[in-house]
């Protein structure tokens, strides 16, 4: 086994207990290279199926280009697509650029999660973020609890130790379960290499620019970059002197945005 | 491209400097970013203070408010010869539950010590819990040698009392370095502060440091659960120890029938052989019945199947441990029901005085030599022989409230062979 070997079935494991311990699960699905590994990673741990229902929360300020990936890759896999959306919000003209990130993103995304899975009746969701992504969830453990009102008490998480996880959640609250925790911006995009995963093409270079990081079309700024393909990305991340999310407005808002909007119950 | 991981805990008392070794490891490998470093810059600045290297760890806003890390977390840069993940773990006497999550997924740990204060009770702790996790790679970093005026006399005293505990609990530190974190001296750069010291930087030690070797074990595989998606029955798990192929025969304990594996199941991957570390899904002829906790092993070196087990636990719950109280026992994919039995030694896990023999409690933060009755065997092992099966966690109102490994064999039940 090497190392992407090791990686891969930590996260199979993870995934797995996930299942046994919550058959009210579902899986995120953002349609980046993370959450996509996340679903590869998922057909690993149940060998060729996601009995899942897996969850796309449109803003409705994604990329267009998101969206026709989204689909085909939804059909490919047989997946069971539920798009998640608050529309309330975005009819009161709740939006990027009207009020703080803080604001938006609390309300597009983590409200639109929240309804999301109150209408399906889960106690728990898979994610895929990693600990490398930000010093904030460089905190968080694979299986972590949120109250009702979807807080994440950070001053007071579980003990987590040899792979013995949160096992239940009590009325009301959820698990968030994060099986690429361990999984660097490096990793993961080895990983899809050697998977031969498809990746959204925003990922990849045009005009001298790609995106490193994907979330909303308005608040995501590409960098500077000729990476035109996985090989070509890989190696300039082994070279990179430039954080992974900096070119994403929200982390900018203030300091602790992210502590925050995580605390609140964002992913 | 297949560089070794190894994963390193930092462990010690408050205030000694864990997070600004860190840092200072991180910034000085050139491992941050540019724009990294102008955040935690900024966020230094509003706190009132010079750049803190320990905010590249320390990111929670209560976190820099306190100057103190309250929860684990892992960061990961390149060292020379492999690529480090760096645990950091709170040295307060609170967030012990914070250490432990952190420490047990590492492979080796650097303890870190206050050249003025010396050895605190943390320090001391953290090293005995150290034997517990099984960690046997210890590196003793003795910090803040600027305090001291860079005395070798100094540091030469604490190399001996560091060295005098940690021969007392068995444990082995690999090297011994002074350093001062927060100047620079000797974590990644040589100091001509330290001209005595001729010994390895902080780097060149960690980069020293043997990556752990999975010995030739005894075949071992835990079953997490039963898939039938495709309408055949596919046991899910990991193998722990050892290796399987198909048409081995193997032992399902607790059972204790033999059979013999039909198929290895995996996605999208053309391996043949399973090894241990691998989750794989197994078949095994139809009329076997296949269940979550079950263990599959080599007929020919099996792990005992016990009601009794003896433990070495360390408490961490908000209540202390009664004897005769009852809990959640998990052992690997295993779940039961226990009671406490007996507490044989109830010990302080910092200075390591026996504190009662056949105690009737076991408080927050100590450890005991604990008795447990299973309402159900379990299969189970020492860790030597098979971690997963060596350790168990304690739970109490689904809280995990203790952690603790295996003592000596269990005792062998009456099983069907």
């Amino acid at each position: 086994m090497d190392d992407l070997d090791r990686l891969e079935s930590q996260s199979v494991h993870v995934i797995r207990e996930a299942y046994v311990r919550f058959r009210r699960l579902g899986v995120l699905w953002s349609v980046g290279k993370d959450s996509t590994t996340l679903l590869w990673l998922c057909r690993k741990a149940f060998l060729g199926h996601v009995p899942l229902p897996v969850i796309h929360i449109d803003t409705g300020y994604k990329f267009l280009e998101m969206y026709s990936f989204r689909d085909r890759l939804a059909r490919e896999w047989g997946l069971n697509l539920v798009v998640a959306s608050n529309e309330a919000a975005r009819a009161a003209g709740v939006g990027p650029g009207k009020g703080s990130k803080l604001a938006c993103c609390t309300a597009l995304k983590t409200d639109a999660l929240k309804v999301a899975l109150r209408d399906l009746g889960l106690d728990a969701i898979l994610l895929g973020i990693r600990r490398d992504e930000h010093g904030i969830r460089a905190k968080e453990r694979y299986f972590s609890p949120r109250d009702s009102g979807f807080k994440w008490d950070y001053q007071n998480q579980p003990a987590e130790l040899w792979d013995q996880y949160a096992s239940r959640a009590d009325e009301g609250r959820h698990l968030r379960i994060h099986p690429l925790l361990h999984m660097t911006e490096l990793d993961v995009w080895r990983y899809v290499r050697r998977e031969g995963l498809p990746i959204n093409p925003l990922y990849f270079a045009r005009n001298g620019k790609r995106y490193r990081s994907l979330g909303c079309v308005t608040c995501c700024q590409p960098v500077e970059s000729v990476a035109a393909n996985v090989d070509e990305i890989i190696e300039e991340l082994r070279t990179s002197n430039v954080s992974e999310r900096s070119g994403r407005a929200q982390d900018k808002e203030d300091a602790y945005t992210m502590q925050k909007l995580r605390a609140l119950g964002y992913m | 491209m297949d560089r070794d991981r190894l994963k390193l805990a930092f462990l010690g008392h408050v205030d000694h400097g864990k997070s600004t070794l860190i840092g200072r490891l991180l910034y000085d490998t050139g491992s941050v970013p540019p724009d990294r470093m102008e955040q935690v810059r900024q966020a230094s600045v509003e706190q009132g203070h010079d750049t803190e290297l320990a905010y590249l760890v320390d990111h929670l806003r209560e976190e820099r408010e306190h100057s103190m890390t309250i929860d684990t977390a892992q960061l990961f840069f390149r060292a020379a010869d492999r690529d480090v993940v760096v645990i950091d773990a709170p040295g307060h006497r609170e967030f012990l539950k914070n250490m432990l999550t952190g420490a047990s997924q590492a492979h080796a740990a650097v303890l870190l010590v206050d050249a003025a204060q010396g050895l605190a009770e943390q320090t001391q702790r953290h090293a005995f819990l150290l034997t517990l996790l099984g960690i046997r790679h210890c590196l003793v970093v003795i910090n803040k040698m600027d305090l001291v005026g860079f005395a070798e006399a100094r540091f030469l005293e604490l190399c001996e009392e560091v060295g005098a505990f940690a021969a007392a609990i068995g444990l082995e530190p690999v090297a011994f370095v002074p350093i001062s974190a927060l100047h620079g001296d000797n974590v990644v750069n040589p100091s001509s502060r330290l001209p005595w010291y001729d010994g390895l930087t902080v780097l060149e030690a960690i980069d020293g440091i043997e990556a752990v070797q999975d010995t030739q074990r005894p075949f071992r595989f835990c079953v997490q659960d039963v898939y039938a998606f495709d309408g055949r029955r596919i046991a899910a798990g990991r193998v722990e120890a050892g290796t399987l192929d198909v048409g081995d025969p193997v032992l399902v304990l607790p059972d204790g029938a033999t059979t013999t594996v039909l198929s290895i199941e995996r996605f999208h991957s053309e391996r043949g052989l399973a090894e241990a570390g691998e989750s794989i899904g197994v078949t095994l002829p139809a009329d076997r019945a296949v269940r979550r906790g079950q263990v599959l092993c080599d007929p020919a070196a099996a792990p005992a199947v016990a009601s009794t087990l003896r433990v070495r636990l360390f408490w961490m719950g908000d209540e202390p441990l009664a004897l005769g109280s009852r809990h959640r026992l998990r052992l690997a994919t295993q779940d039961a029901a226990c009671r406490v039995a007996a507490i044989r030694r109830r010990i302080n896990s910092s200075t390591l005085d026996v504190l009662a023999r056949d105690a009737d409690r076991l408080a927050t933060t100590e450890v005991g030599e604990v008795e447990l009755e299973l309402d159900q065997p379990v299969v189970a092992e020492l860790p030597e022989r098979c971690q997963a099966l060596g350790r168990v966690v304690l739970e109490t109102h689904d809280a995990v409230a203790g952690a603790g490994v295996l003592m000596e064999p269990p005792g062998m039940e009456e099983s069907e062979r």
